[in-house]
C-alpha cells in the first residue's frame, strides 16, 4: 500500500532566482526503494528536504499514509515517520553513537537525568535488528566514513521510521562501503521500510532501486521502473540543454617539455610506520593517485599542494623546493590546485562568485570594489562561462548548488596551463556530462604542457583522465604502472584495499 | 540579488540607526526614572551639546580619538582578529607622543607641522608594535590574538601610568602627569577658545583613507577574505603575513587615537587618559561594521552620549555615568541582532 505521497511539490528561490522543483509528484509504498535521479541542480536535493520538512514548499503536499504533513516542520515530518540522512553528516563528535542517537530527546531517569543505559539498549536494538555493524558506546569521531553513515541511517530511524531518505549517501564513500551500504538498505526495504535514494550515480541507482524519478530542470522527466531502464535511457532523460563545459579557449605556449620533472615528490611520510612515497610528474602526463579514504591522500594533497610541510622528504617545483617559493607567485602562476575540502579550503562561501573565480589573478584588477566593478564582473563572467557555470558575479558563493561550486573550482584553476596542477577530488559532485567534460580540459591541459597530479578514490575516474596510475595503501605505493583502461581496475581494486599484500611488506 | 549584496547604503544604515534611536529612547526613560527633573535634564542630555558652538566644538574633539581607535577595531574584525588591546594601543601611543613631542621641543628650529607630525607617528609606531606581539605569538604559537592583546594591553597600561606618575612626572605640578608639550608640538586648535583642534580633521581623512582601504584597495579586498576564510586564503596563496598587517595598522591606528588626547585638547599625557576609548571604540566598531564606512556616525553618537551625560549631569542631576548605560544598550541592540542589521 502506499505510505508515501508528495503532490505537486514547487519551491522558488527569491534569492537566486531559481526554480527548484516544479509539480514534482512521487509516490511510494511499504519496501519498496525508489531513487530519485538527476544533475545537478535539478531540485533532487531540495525535493528531499522538502519532504524531511527542513524546507517549506511553495505549494504542493507530503502525505504519509494520507495524513498532511506540515510544510516546514522537521519535527511533523519525523513523527509523520520520515527520517532524513543529510548528504554531509550532522552527528556530533564527542559524543557516542548511542548518545548521538537520542539527542533531541533524551530518554530520562527519574524525570531528569539522562539515561544512558536506555540510549545504548535502544541504539542496540535498532543495531541488531537490521544488522548494521556499529558499536553503540563508539564515539562518532572514531569512526571510519562508512560507519558515520551507518549511525546517519540508524538515527533517521530511530527518529523517523518508516521512510528514509538518503542525499547522496555514498558520495563520503569508497566502492566497497557503498556495496556494503546497498546490503544494509536493501535489508531495511526487506522489513517494510520504504526508502527515497537522492543519488546521480546511475549504477547505484540501478543496484538498489526498486523505482525510478528522473528530474529534470526541477520537475519530473519521467517515472519509470527499474528494470524499464539503462543507464543509457536515464543519462539521455536527465541531459538538459546547454550549460556545457568546453575547454579554455586563451593558451599559452606550450611549457618547456624537457627539464626537470615539473613535480617531484621525494620521500613523503604519508602514514606512520610506512615506507615514505616518491613520485614524480613530467610535464605532459597526467599521474594519478588512487586510494581509498583514510590511506594517506589527504596527506599527499596536502604536500604537494604547500598546504602543509612534511616532517621529512621534499616537494619539488620545476627542480626548485616548493616551500621556497612565494605562495603568492607559485598559486598566480606555477601551481593549479583544487582541494578536496571544497567548502573548507576551495572557496570563499560568504564572498562573492566574482571575488571567489577572480581569486588567483588579483594581479590584473589592482584596484578592487569600488572601481573597475564593472570590469571584474565582466572578467567573472567571462571566466565563469566556457566552464558552464550559471551564476551572477555578485551571488554567493555560499548560494551556489555543489555542482556550480565544483565548477568555480574549474574555471578558477583550469582556466590556462599553469606548470604543475595538484586535482583532488576534481570531478567531485559534477554530472555524468560534465565529468567527461571536466576529464576532457584535465588531458587538454596535460597535451599543453602541463603536470597533472589527480588524487582520486574512485578508479573509473582515475581511467578516464591519467597516463599513469598509482596506488596507495596505508600511506604507501602498492602499485605503479601505465593506464591499461578498463582492465586493468580489477588489479587497481585490489592494490588499493591492500589485497595481496602479505604482512611482511610493511617491514 | 543575493543576500550576501551590500545593497543600498540606506539598507544597510536602518537597521543601525534603529537601533541608536533606540538608544536614545532608553536614555528618555532613564532620565524620566533618574532625575527628579526629567524634563530638564532630558533638554539637557539631547539639545546640551548643540546649545553653544563650544559644547558642539568640543564634542566633534572627542569623537576623534573614539573614530581612530574604532577605525582600528574595524580593521583587525575585517581581517578575522579580534584586537581587544586598542585600550593598551592607544595608552602606549600617549606615551610615546608625550616623549617624541617633549624631545622635538628641546630641538626648536623645526617646521611647525613636523614636530606635531613625528609625534603622531611614534604614537602610531608604538601602539603598532603592540598589536604586532599578538600577531606574531599567534602566527608563532597559535596563541589567540584576542586573548594576548587583551593581557598586553592590560600590562602596558599600566606600565604607561607607572611611567607617566612616576618617573616621568612633571614634578612642579600637582596634577599626575608629564611636562605639558609645548605649543609648537600640539596640534593647532581650530576654533579657540573651545577645544576643537586639527585632530578633528586628520581623524575625518583617517576614516576616509580606512575605508578606501577595506573597500578599494587589493590588500583590503585581500583582508576581507583573510576574515573570512583563513585556510581559503592561504589555499589561494595570500601572503601569511596579511594577518600580521591588519594587526599592525590596527594597532598604529589605535596609537594615533591616543596621541590626538595628548597633543589636542589637553597638551600633556596623564595618568588614565586614554580613560576607555579603546573599549568605546571596538564598541563603535561594532555598531558600524567592519568596512568603516559607518564609524564616523557611530563615534559621533557616542561622542554626543557622553556629552550629553555631562551637560545633563551638571545642568540637571543625571548622573554623567547615564552615557555608559546607554552605549551598553546600543552595543546590546545591535550585538543581539535584535534589530537585524
Amino acid at each position: 500500500m502506499e505510505l508515501l505521497s508528495a503532490r505537486g511539490i514547487t519551491k522558488y528561490f527569491r534569492d537566486t532566482l531559481t526554480l527548484a522543483d516544479d509539480r514534482v509528484s512521487l509516490s511510494l509504498a511499504e519496501g519498496e526503494t525508489r531513487a530519485v535521479v538527476g544533475e545537478n541542480g535539478a531540485g533532487k536535493s531540495n525535493l528531499a528536504r522538502v519532504i524531511a520538512g527542513l524546507v517549506a514548499q511553495d505549494s504542493g503536499e507530503v502525505l504519509v499514509r494520507g495524513r498532511r504533513v506540515r510544510p516546514g516542520s522537521v519535527r511533523d515530518a519525523e513523527s509523520a515517520g520520515i527520517g532524513f540522512v543529510p548528504q554531509v553528516s550532522l552527528l556530533a563528535e564527542d559524543l557516542t553513537v548511542a548518545e548521538n542517537i537520542v539527542l533531541g530527546r533524551e530518554p530520562r531517569s527519574m524525570g531528569f537525568f539522562l539515561s544512558k543505559r536506555m540510549a545504548y539498549v535502544e541504539t542496540a536494538m535498532l543495531v541488531e535488528r537490521f544488522g548494521f555493524r556499529l558499536d553503540p558506546e563508539a564515539r562518532v569521531s572514531s569512526l571510519s566514513a562508512a560507519e558515520r553513515r551507518q549511525a546517519d541511517i540508524v538515527r533517521a530511524l530511530a527518529w523517523g521510521g518508516e521512510v528514509v531518505i538518503l542525499d547522496e549517501p555514498t558520495s563520503i564513500l569508497s566502492e566497497t562501503e557503498s556495496s556494503g551500504l546497498f546490503e544494509l538498505l536493501a535489508r531495511l526495504a526487506k522489513a517494510g521500510k520504504a526508502i527515497l535514494l537522492i543519488t546521480h550515480r546511475l549504477s547505484e541507482v540501478l543496484r538498489a532501486a526498486d523505482s525510478i524519478t528522473v528530474l529534470r530542470d526541477g520537475a519530473v522527466a519521467a517515472d519509470l521502473r527499474a528494470d524499464e531502464a539503462d543507464e543509457a535511457i536515464l543519462s539521455s532523460l536527465m541531459a538538459r540543454r546547454g550549460a556545457r563545459i568546453s575547454a579554455p579557449r586563451v593558451f599559452t605556449p606550450p611549457l618547456r617539455p624537457d627539464g626537470p620533472p615539473a613535480l617531484e615528490l621525494r620521500d613523503l611520510p604519508l602514514a606512520r610506520d610506512a615506507r615514505p612515497a616518491s613520485l614524480s610528474v613530467r610535464r605532459g602526463e597526467a599521474l594519478a593517485v588512487v586510494a581509498l579514504a583514510g590511506n594517506g591522500l589527504g596527506l599527499l594533497e596536502d604536500y604537494a599542494s604547500g598546504m602543509a610541510k612534511p616532517p621529512a622528504g621534499e616537494v619539488l617545483v620545476g627542480g626548485v623546493r616548493l616551500a621556497s617559493i612565494r605562495r603568492g607567485l607559485l598559486r598566480s602562476r606555477l601551481l593549479g590546485y583544487m582541494p578536496s575540502a571544497r567548502e573548507r579550503r576551495g572557496l570563499c562561501l560568504p564572498a562573492s562568485m566574482r571575488d571567489n573565480i577572480l581569486a588567483l589573478r588579483a594581479s590584473e584588477f589592482p584596484v578592487r570594489d569600488w572601481i573597475g566593478r564593472r570590469r571584474r564582473d565582466a572578467a567573472a563572467r567571462a571566466a565563469a562561462l566556457p566552464f558552464g557555470l550559471s551564476a551572477q558575479p555578485r551571488q554567493a558563493a555560499a548560494s551556489l548548488s555543489g555542482g556550480n561550486r565544483q565548477r568555480l573550482l574549474l574555471a578558477r584553476e583550469l582556466d590556462r596551463p599553469r606548470e604543475v596542477l595538484v586535482l583532488a577530488e576534481p570531478l567531485q559532485s559534477l554530472d555524468l556530462a560534465s565529468q567527461a567534460e571536466a576529464a576532457a580540459i584535465m588531458r587538454e591541459l596535460a597535451a599543453r604542457g602541463s603536470a597533472l597530479l589527480v588524487l582520486l578514490s574512485n578508479i573509473e575516474e582515475a581511467i578516464g583522465i591519467a597516463d599513469r596510475i598509482v596506488a596507495l595503501y596505508r600511506g604507501e605505493i602498492v602499485w605503479e604502472g601505465r593506464n591499461e583502461g578498463a582492465s586493468g581496475a580489477a588489479r587497481l581494486l585490489s592494490a588499493m584495499t591492500g589485497a595481496g599484500l602479505g604482512r611482511a611488506s610493511t617491514a | 540579488m543575493s543576500a550576501k549584496t551590500p545593497c543600498s547604503l540606506a539598507a544597510r544604515a536602518a537597521p543601525r540607526v534603529a537601533a541608536l534611536g533606540a538608544a536614545l529612547v532608553f536614555a528618555a526613560l532613564y532620565a524620566l526614572i533618574a532625575s527628579s527633573d526629567p524634563r530638564a535634564a532630558l533638554v539637557a542630555f539631547f539639545a546640551g551639546p548643540f546649545s553653544s558652538s563650544y559644547s558642539f566644538f568640543a564634542l566633534l574633539e572627542s569623537s576623534a580619538p573614539l573614530l581612530a581607535c574604532a577605525l582600528g577595531a574595524c580593521i583587525a574584525f575585517r581581517a578575522g582578529a579580534f584586537n581587544l588591546g586598542g585600550e593598551g594601543q592607544a595608552s602606549v601611543g600617549t606615551l610615546a607622543a608625550a616623549l617624541s613631542a617633549g624631545a622635538l621641543g628641546g630641538v626648536g628650529k623645526l617646521p611647525p607641522f613636523l614636530g606635531m607630525a613625528i609625534a603622531m607617528l611614534a604614537a602610531a609606531a608604538a601602539g603598532s608594535i603592540l598589536a604586532l606581539f599578538s600577531a606574531i605569538a599567534e602566527r608563532r604559537t597559535g596563541a589567540q590574538v584576542m586573548l594576548t592583546s587583551f593581557l598586553l594591553a592590560q600590562a602596558a597600561t599600566i606600565a604607561v601610568d607607572w611611567a607617566i606618575g612616576g618617573p616621568l612626572r612633571d614634578s612642579g605640578s600637582n596634577l599626575l602627569a608629564m611636562p605639558a608639550i609645548a605649543a609648537r608640538e600640539r596640534l593647532p586648535l581650530l576654533a579657540p577658545p573651545s577645544p576643537l583642534s586639527l585632530a578633528f580633521p586628520i581623524s575625518l581623512v583617517m576614516a576616509v583613507c580606512a575605508v578606501f582601504f577595506t573597500k578599494g584597495s587589493k590588500a583590503g579586498s585581500e583582508i576581507r577574505l583573510l576574515g573570512k576564510n583563513p585556510e581559503f586564503a592561504r589555499a589561494i596563496g595570500l601572503s601569511p603575513r596579511l594577518g600580521a598587517w591588519a594587526m599592525g595598522i590596527s594597532g598604529a591606528l589605535a596609537g594615533m587615537g591616543g596621541s590626538f588626547l595628548v597633543l589636542g585638547r589637553t597638551g600633556r599625557a596623564m595618568v588614565g587618559m586614554t580613560g576607555g576609548i579603546g573599549w568605546n571604540g571596538l564598541a563603535v566598531a561594532l555598531i558600524a561594521g567592519t568596512d568603516g564606512l559607518g564609524a564616523l556616525p557611530s563615534a559621533l553618537f557616542f561622542a554626543w552620549l557622553d556629552s550629553g551625560s555631562r551637560q545633563a549631569s551638571i545642568l540637571a542631576d543625571l548622573s554623567p555615568d547615564a552615557s555608559s548605560v546607554l552605549k551598553a544598550a546600543a552595543l546590546f541592540l545591535i550585538t543581539a541582532k535584535l534589530v537585524e542589521p
